[in-house]
């Protein structure tokens, strides 16, 4: 874990190495989860972190999207005379998209920022080293932990998130659009797919992964000094960032040829 | 249990294309405390992460327990590691645990102990560092001393075999630094532990260590026992030690070269001020009371007679002078040896019980590396650098003209010791400025001088006990007298070193004392030992009466009492009519011959040593006579007052040569 990252000599190899070097602390973490003895309590310690600053913020962000979602596709949907459907259609859009970009970026903002911050500090207050010095690896005294909890805590708010937002859409479209409420029930199931719930929950997990790993790796290689920890914490966000919304396109791209939508 | 020895060989390292230090090879013995200094930013922290393996070098390797931890595997490392307690520069404690749970984490971690257990072992560990009743604070909320002090409270916890300690001492006032110095030696004492200190202060490096190492110029400049970097010539240690601004280290990394002539410049006009900042040597911090003796102090006593022969002279000088009479009895040495012998005796007759951990074995490890290590055109005189294997920073440190090898380097002596009855013969290769004089007619005198020159060493080093006991004027005169029979039978010096040792013999049977002044061959050693004898036996008287104590720091291949050389003119005759056949150089290679070879008698009394006391008397002794290529001859008067890097030099080159020779 060398402080600075060498430097190739053609453009692009200094993110090329850091992308390696992201990906070997991956395989690390991945090597990592399965090595005794587990950290429970640091695992716990750390769910209990990022559901703490994450539900609150979550919750409220998905009311508003929800709402919006429903809104926005009640009025436009209203013309064609379908509001029955307007909660299928805000439900499929809560749960495939919504939900999990939602949690990908609370994940991101609020979880991994500390976590990357957290390190991040240890790491210039030799912190680190010292653990490392003491016989520990901090990949999996520190790491992993983090890294299952911004995963864990990313699926698990994703169902909150999915549920507010569904909340949020029935309120939106039945009290104030005048939606039956039956109606509205019954049409979550007529685009939604179980899969959908399901693959809600994979995206989740995967974006809790990508920003546990992206903010332990900032973390752990701040630039130097109180103020590279700042600059690794703002890498770290904006990164992970872009990093779910590919895996995003990748992985609704991938879901929608497994498991093809509903035809009517 | 006992420390384990750390063995560092040829480390580079570098970050992205600058260079931090390369060919770093040292070897840490086992559980001695070792300093490594040097100015900041010189890569001693980066020298630490390295030892611990937090940082990989490109090159070399770090042997500790048959693990190389440059290249084992991870796995191992962690192994390795915990044997390691490491106290960082500002504790590195974890913030988010109280001060309590930091120092119980290793147990924690590494232990099945339950928490009474642990909280024993804490709690204890707290009293040791005197932290005790702060164990619930955060250590966002302690002081920076006391960071530091529960930092090393928590590497200690797991009661390691090696101790790596970044600046103990930076942030903390002078008294908890000397009780953190204590409290390191009565942990070296308890634990065996191999430990290694990094610092800049002074105190901690010229008291604690058993070792000292210095790193400089992306170099390791020496590292070896504490007596050879505390009275080494090396400019760069030499000013670091003494926290002078006048030499090689400048602000910057590097002093320019015209900045550095220009302090030289300045300091020969002073008249040599830095003489009077004499490189001394501290005594070594002692075991409090309770404390079991440090079992380290031995096994280095007996690893340093080991390689004895291979230290720089004054080094020898000050080793010898620290043992104590039993130490004496178990090297199977007496006051009464010279130099030489002594030296001849320790590197051949270790104790029997001497080697408890392999230590013989090392030392001749070491002692084969450091010929290995000096690059080729050093030869073997980088011995003394305990392979510090750094050509560029060696040779520009030193850029000494080699000296012939008979310059004024002491060659033989014998520690004076306290009760000593007998002679006592340190090496004094020193003169002053009022030696002048008698000096420049000494220059044909052999044995004769011997007088004269012990009346000077006498007056010199006795200014602090005794200066009455100085041999009346008129003995110096007889001498002198003797001297002009005896100049033919100078040897030649050191050039020739054949030459040189059979005169020595001749001189020798005769006991007019024309001793090989650079000679500190084994060969030569018997030689000069027995002139020395002689001249105590028929000579002495006068010299006996003198109550130098320890202080007396002498001339001493030959020794000759100026009787021996009165009764003996035939004999010196002879031996002048042979060294005629040699081809002889006349009056320089006779004062030559005559300064390496003083000798003095120790009658002293029970002036208990001071090696502080000796060796500040003694700088002027060692610095003094110029290579003789340099002075001019019976110019040594002129040669003394300038006293400086040049003479340093020369003497380093006389030890350089020395070293060649006693390693062939």
């Amino acid at each position: 874990m060398s402080n600075r990252l060498a430097t190739g000599n053609f453009p692009g190899a200094g993110a090329l190495t850091a992308t390696g070097k992201m990906f070997a602390l991956g395989l690390d973490v991945i090597v990592g989860i399965f090595q005794r003895p587990f950290q429970t309590r640091e695992f716990i310690d750390q769910c209990w972190f990022i559901s703490r600053v994450c539900i609150l913020p979550a919750a409220l962000v998905s009311i508003s999207f929800g709402s919006v979602i429903s809104l926005q596709l009640g009025s436009l949907i209203r013309q064609f005379g379908a509001q029955s459907f307007s909660g299928a259609a805000s439900t499929l859009a809560v749960i495939q998209q919504a939900a999990p970009v939602i949690c990908a970026l609370l994940v991101a903002g609020a979880g991994g920022s500390a976590i990357c911050a957290d390190l991040g500090a240890r790491t210039i207050r030799e912190e680190i080293d010292a653990m490392e010095v003491l016989g520990i690896n901090p990949i999996q005294r520190l790491v992993v932990p983090r890294v299952l909890a911004s995963i864990l805590v990313s699926a698990l708010l994703f169902g909150l998130v999915s549920i507010v937002g569904v909340a949020g859409g029935y309120y939106f479209n039945v009290v104030l659009q005048g939606v039956t409420p039956g109606a509205y029930v019954q049409g979550f199931s007529a685009l939604s797919k179980p899969t959908d719930l399901l693959v809600g929950f994979v995206k989740a997990a995967l974006f809790g992964l990508a920003a546990g790993i992206v903010a332990a790796f900032r973390g752990l290689n701040p630039a130097g000094g109180p103020k590279g920890v700042g600059d690794a914490v703002n890498q770290a966000v904006v990164i992970t960032f872009i990093l779910l919304f590919a895996i995003n396109v990748i992985v609704t791209a991938v879901y929608l040829n497994l498991v093809p939508p509903t035809k009517f | 249990m006992a420390g384990v020895e750390v063995g560092i060989k040829n480390l580079s390292k570098s970050f992205g294309s600058s260079n931090i230090w390369s060919d770093v090879t040292l070897t840490l013995p086992a559980g001695e405390v070792s300093v490594l200094l040097g100015p900041s930013g010189t890569g001693k922290s980066v020298l630490l992460k390295s030892i611990i393996g937090l940082l990989k070098p490109e090159k070399g390797s770090i042997f500790i327990h048959d693990t190389d931890l440059v290249r084992c595997s991870e796995s191992k490392l962690y192994e390795i590691r915990k044997l390691f307690g490491v106290l960082f520069q500002d504790g590195a404690l974890f913030g988010s645990m109280n001060i309590f749970d930091n120092i119980a984490f290793p147990l924690r971690e590494h232990t099945k102990k339950d928490e009474k257990e642990i909280a024993d072992i804490v709690m204890e560990k707290l009293d040791l560092v005197g932290l005790g009743g702060a164990e619930d604070k955060l250590p966002g909320e302690i002081s920076g001393g006391m960071k530091k002090r529960a930092g090393l409270a928590r590497a200690l916890v797991l009661d390691p075999e090696i101790i790596l300690v970044d600046e103990p001492d930076s942030g903390l006032d002078p008294v908890r630094t000397a009780y953190l110095n204590q409290l390191i030696v009565d942990l070296n004492a308890q634990l065996d532990a191999t430990i290694l200190i990094v610092t800049h202060h002074l105190g901690t490096a010229r008291s604690l260590p058993d070792n000292i190492g210095m790193l400089f110029r992306k170099n390791l400049v020496m590292f070896g026992p504490r007596e050879v970097l505390l009275t080494s010539e090396e400019p760069v240690v030499q000013q670091f030690l003494q926290g002078r601004r006048i030499g090689p280290i400048g602000m910057s990394e590097e002093k320019d070269s015209a900045q550095m002539e220009a302090e030289m410049e300045e300091l020969k006009k002073k008249g040599g001020a830095a003489e009077s900042e004499e490189s001394f040597i501290d005594p070594q911090l002692e075991v409090s009371e309770g404390v079991p003796e440090r079992k380290a102090v031995q096994r280095r006593k007996d690893r340093v007679m080991q390689v004895l022969h291979t230290l720089p002279p004054k080094a020898q000088t000050a080793i010898l002078e620290q043992l104590t009479e039993e130490d004496q009895e178990r090297y199977g040495i007496s006051r009464d040896q010279d130099r030489t012998e002594l030296i001849e005796i320790t590197r051949n007759n270790p104790p029997e019980d001497a080697d408890p951990f392999g230590y013989q074995a090392m030392a001749e490890a070491e002692d084969n590396s450091m010929v290995e290590d000096s690059p080729a055109g050093e030869g073997e005189g980088e011995g003394d650098q305990a392979g510090s294997g750094d050509p560029d920073a060696d040779a520009e440190a030193r850029k000494a003209p080699p000296a012939p090898p008979e310059s004024d380097e002491p060659l033989v002596g014998v520690p004076a010791d306290e009760d000593a009855g007998g002679t006592v013969v340190l090496p004094q290769a020193g003169e002053h400025t009022k030696e002048g004089d008698e000096q420049s007619d000494e220059s044909g005198a052999g044995s004769s001088d011997q007088q004269s020159q012990d009346q000077q060493d006498s007056s010199q080093q006795g200014s602090d006990q005794d200066r009455g006991d100085d041999p009346p004027t008129e003995q110096i005169q007889v001498v002198r007298d003797d001297s002009g029979q005896d100049q033919g039978g100078q040897d030649q010096g050191g050039q020739q070193q054949a030459q040189d040792q059979r005169t020595e013999q001749v001189a020798a049977a005769g006991a007019a004392g024309a001793a090989g002044a650079a000679a500190a061959r084994s060969d030569d050693a018997e030689t000069t030992g027995r002139h020395h004898w002689r001249g105590e036996d028929a000579g002495a008287p006068a010299d006996q009466g003198g109550d130098q104590g320890v202080a007396g720091l002498v001339p001493m291949a030959a020794r000759p009492a100026r009787e021996d050389g009165g009764q003996q003119q035939g004999q010196s005759q002879q031996s002048q009519g042979q060294q005629q056949g040699q081809g002889q150089q006349g009056a320089r290679s006779g004062r030559e011959t005559e300064r390496s070879g003083w000798a003095q008698p120790n009658a002293g009394q029970d002036a208990a040593p001071d090696p502080r006391g000796e060796t500040t008397n003694d700088p002027p002794a060692e610095g003094g006579p110029g290579s003789p290529q340099q002075a001019p001859p019976g110019g040594e008067s002129s040669g003394d007052v300038p006293r400086g890097r040049e003479d340093d030099d020369s003497k380093l080159g006389g030890l350089r040569r020395m070293f060649r020779r006693s390693g062939s």
